[in-house]
C-alpha cells in the first residue's frame, strides 16, 4: 500500500469506512491484535507480551471535504463543508460523490455572464455539483442528503520524484507512517490508532485515549508549510524539504518535553534532518489525549495548500520522517 | 470511434491560441481516411477537404482548435510563477492542479487566515496567485510566456454528460470529426471543407483569413455556448444542456440561412433549440460573414456550463445531435440562389 492509494482514498469527517478497509488490507505482518471500537477507529497492535511503556502512535483516517445538503429543481447539488474547506478555492474543481464515487464537477457562472459579480468573493450559496442529473428527483436519488464529497485529484509526482501533489496528505502521510512503524518488531506493545472525525474536533482520537491508555502517544500529522510567497516571516511555520517538524507548543497542547527530546535524539541517531514547527497556533489529535495525563507529542509532515484540493509536499520529508520514527521506535527505551 | 471517444482524446490535448500545432498534427492523421486531401493554410487553419465538380456550391464548415490558457508572466524567488488569466474567472483558479511545460503544479494563494485586513471578504486577483511546480529554485523553471494548462482528467458526468477543460472548443471539433466519419463512402451534393481554425480566442484571427481565401458559398460556423446553469439570475433564456445543438438566430445568421437549417434539422427530426444572437455572435461567424466579399453564414453551437473553467460541461447526445444536422445538412445540400443575396 503506497502513499498514492491512501491519498486517492476517500472519506470525509464520520464517512471514513472506505479509508478503514483499506488501511485494515494493508496492515504487515506481525500485528498482533486489530480492533474498532464504537466511533469507528481502527486499532492494530503488536509486541503486547513485551513490558514496558504502552506507545500509541495516532494518525486521522478522514479528509476534508463536503457534504451534499440539497438538491436544485434541475438536478443540481448544494453543498456545505465537511471540516474546515475555504469556499474560495472550489469553483471549477473535479469531485467524486458518495461511496460509489460518482464523478461530479462543481461549476462556476461563464467568465463572459459574471460581470460585476466577480467583484466578489464565492460563497458556499453560490456553488453547485453537477453530477449529470436531470431534475430534483434524479438527483436525489442518486445522491441524497448527507452524502460525502471528496476532491478528485490523482497522486502525481513532481521534480524527478522529489515533491508529490495530491489531495489528503492530511493525514494520509500519518497513516503511511503508521503503517511503516507497525512492519518492525518493538521490545515495547506499540498501539496505532487511526481515528476517525479529526478535522471536525479531535472526536475519534478522545475515545482512542481512553481505549489505550497509554503511557507515550506520538501524532503523526501534515501541517502547513509557509515558505510560500507573501507569507510574511513570522507566520512560517515549516518549509520543504528540512525534514518532518517537531512540535513546541500549538494552540492546544504543550507536548512533554523529554519526549520530544527523544525525537531530536533520534534525529540525530538516524542523521533525518527535521525541524521545529516555529508556531503556536494550529492542533491536531494530541490535544484530545492531553487531558488524559499521557505524554504527548507530535511530528509532522510539512505541506504547502492543506485543506485544498491539492497539497503538495516533500518525498525527501517523508522518508527522513521515516528514519527518523524508525530510530525513535528502536531506542525509545533508551531515550525515554 | 464513439463521440466519447472523440471527445476524450480531443480533450487530452492541449492547444493555446498561437500554439495550436499539437491539435493539427493530430488532426491531420486522423482525418486523413474521411477526406480527399488535407491542407493547412497561411494562418495555421487546418482543413479537411470532401472534393467535387466546380458546379457544385462550397459549404465551409469551421471550428476553433484552440483554448483559453493560463500563461507565465513571471518567474520569482524560490522558483514560483506568477500567471496571466486572460478571459479566465480567477476565482476558480486556487487550488488547481496545472500543466507547465509538461510538468505538473498546484496554483497556490495565502490561505485565508494569512490575509491582511479583510482581505477575505474581496475576491482573489491574478496576483494573489502563484504556480508552485515543487522546485526549490529559479534555474530549472518554464519559461515567461509559458502557457498553463488546466490538469484535469476527462470525465464522465452522470449518465450523458462529460467534463473536461478544453470542451470550448473541443466538443464542436469532435462534432466535425464525427460528420466526416458519417459522409465516409458517401455522394454529397456539394464540396465540403471542414476547417479546423486558429486564435479564435484571441480575436477569430484564422477565421478571417479563411472566409477571406476560401469564400464560400455557405459557411456554418460550429462553437460552443452558454447552457442554463444556477445562481444566474435573469439568465433563463440561456440554452438547456441535452436539449439539442443551438441554431443561432440574429444579425450574424441571414434569413434564408436560419431558415435552411431549421428546416434540415425539423425534416431529419433532430432535435435543436434557437438561440437569439442579438450582437456578436462570440464565434468565428462573426468574423466569417464579413471576410473577403462577405459570406452568407450560419451558427451552429453546442450548449455547454461553466465556459472557460476548469469544469466546462457538454451532454454528449447534444454533440451527437450536433453532428447529425451537420450532416443532415451536408448530404442536403443548397443552391447558390437558396441564399442571399447576390
Amino acid at each position: 500500500m503506497g502513499l498514492k492509494e491512501l491519498c486517492e482514498a476517500r472519506g470525509t469527517p464520520g464517512r471514513e469506512e472506505l479509508v478503514r478497509a483499506m488501511v485494515k488490507e494493508a496492515l504487515p505482518q506481525g500485528v498482533e491484535q486489530v480492533s474498532t471500537d464504537a466511533v469507528g477507529n481502527l486499532y492494530a497492535a503488536r509486541g503486547l507480551k513485551k513490558p514496558g511503556p504502552r506507545v500509541l502512535l495516532l494518525a486521522h483516517l478522514d479528509e476534508v471535504g463536503l457534504m451534499v445538503v440539497g438538491h436544485t429543481d434541475e438536478g443540481y447539488l448544494r453543498i456545505r463543508p465537511a471540516g474546515g474547506v475555504d469556499a474560495a478555492i472550489l469553483p471549477g474543481k473535479p469531485v467524486r460523490v458518495g461511496r460509489d464515487g460518482k464523478e461530479g464537477t462543481i461549476g462556476i457562472a461563464p467568465a463572459h455572464l459574471s460581470g460585476k459579480d466577480r467583484k466578489v468573493p464565492i460563497g458556499y450559496e453560490g456553488l453547485f455539483v453537477d453530477i449529470g442529473m436531470h431534475g430534483r428527483e434524479a438527483a436525489r436519488t442518486a445522491a441524497p442528503v448527507g452524502e460525502m464529497i471528496t476532491f478528485d485529484t490523482p497522486y502525481t509526482e513532481s521534480w524527478d520524484g522529489h515533491a508529490a501533489i495530491a489531495k489528503a496528505f492530511d493525514d494520509r502521510v500519518g497513516v503511511h507512517l503508521c503503517l511503516r512503524a507497525l512492519e518492525h518488531e518493538t521490545d515495547f506493545p506499540l498501539h496505532v490508532a487511526f481515528t476517525v472525525q479529526e478535522e471536525v474536533g479531535l472526536r475519534g482520537a478522545r475515545v482512542a485515549g481512553r481505549r489505550i491508555r497509554p503511557d507515550v502517544a506520538l501524532v503523526l500529522e501534515a501541517t502547513a508549510a509557509g515558505d510560500t510567497p507573501e507569507t510574511p516571516p513570522g507566520v512560517v511555520r515549516t518549509r520543504l524539504g528540512e525534514g518532518p517538524a517537531l512540535t513546541v507548543i500549538d494552540r492546544s497542547t504543550i507536548p512533554d518535553g523529554p519526549l520530544m527530546q527523544s525525537l531530536v535524539r533520534a534525529g540525530e541517531l538516524s542523521h533525518a534532518p527535521w525541524q521545529w514547527r516555529r508556531s503556536v497556533g494550529g492542533g491536531n489529535d494530541a490535544a484530545a489525549l492531553w487531558p488524559e495525563s499521557v505524554r504527548v507529542g507530535a511530528m509532522s509532515l510539512p505541506c504547502r495548500y492543506l485543506h485544498s484540493p491539492a497539497s503538495l509536499m516533500s518525498l525527501d520529508d517523508l522518508s527522513a520522517a521515516e528514519r527518523l520514527l524508525g530510530a525513535w521506535l528502536q531506542s525509545l527505551r533508551e531515550v525515554l | 470511434m464513439t463521440t466519447r471517444e472523440w471527445l476524450t482524446a480531443l480533450t487530452a490535448i492541449h492547444a493555446a491560441s498561437g500554439c495550436e500545432d499539437s491539435v493539427r498534427d493530430y488532426l491531420e492523421g486522423r482525418l486523413a481516411p474521411f477526406a480527399d486531401r488535407v491542407t493547412t493554410d497561411g494562418a495555421g487553419n487546418l482543413i479537411a477537404w470532401r472534393d467535387g465538380p466546380k458546379d457544385k456550391p462550397l459549404l465551409l464548415i469551421a471550428a476553433h482548435i484552440d483554448q483559453v490558457a493560463l500563461y507565465v508572466q513571471q518567474v520569482i524567488a524560490g522558483g514560483y510563477l506568477r500567471l496571466r488569466a486572460p478571459a479566465i474567472d480567477v476565482r476558480c483558479l486556487p487550488g488547481l492542479t496545472v500543466e507547465v511545460g509538461g510538468r505538473p503544479g498546484v496554483i497556490g494563494m495565502l490561505p485565508p487566515h494569512l490575509r491582511r485586513g479583510n482581505e477575505g471578504e474581496k475576491p482573489v486577483q491574478e496576483d494573489d496567485l502563484y504556480i508552485d511546480i515543487g522546485v526549490p529554485g529559479t534555474d530549472d523553471v518554464p519559461p515567461v510566456g509559458t502557457p498553463v494548462y488546466f490538469r484535469i482528467a476527462p470525465r464522465s458526468v452522470g449518465p450523458r454528460r462529460f467534463s473536461a477543460p478544453g470542451l470550448d472548443n473541443r466538443a464542436s471539433v469532435a462534432a466535425l470529426c464525427r460528420l466526416l466519419e458519417a459522409l465516409q463512402g458517401k455522394e454529397i451534393p456539394v464540396r465540403l471543407a471542414c476547417a479546423f481554425t486558429v486564435g479564435e480566442e484571441i480575436g477569430r484571427a484564422g477565421a478571417a483569413f479563411l472566409g477571406t481565401e476560401q469564400q464560400p458559398d455557405l459557411a456554418l460556423a460550429v462553437d460552443v455556448t452558454f447552457a442554463r446553469q444556477p445562481d444566474l439570475p435573469g439568465q433563463d433564456f440561456l440554452m438547456e444542456l441535452g436539449s439539442g445543438p443551438a441554431i443561432g438566430v440574429g444579425p450574424n445568421v441571414p434569413l434564408p440561412v436560419e431558415s435552411l437549417i431549421c428546416s434540415v434539422a425539423e425534416q431529419a427530426r433532430i432535435p435543436a433549440q434557437r438561440e437569439p444572437l442579438p450582437g456578436d455572435s462570440g464565434t468565428d461567424g462573426w468574423a466569417l460573414q464579413v471576410a473577403g466579399l462577405g459570406v452568407p453564414t450560419g451558427v451552429i453551437s453546442i450548449p455547454l456550463t461553466s465556459m472557460h473553467s476548469p469544469a466546462e460541461v457538454v451532454d454528449v447526445q447534444d454533440v451527437e445531435n450536433t453532428a447529425e444536422l451537420l450532416t443532415a445538412l451536408a448530404r442536403t445540400g443548397f443552391g447558390r440562389e437558396d441564399l442571399p443575396w447576390d
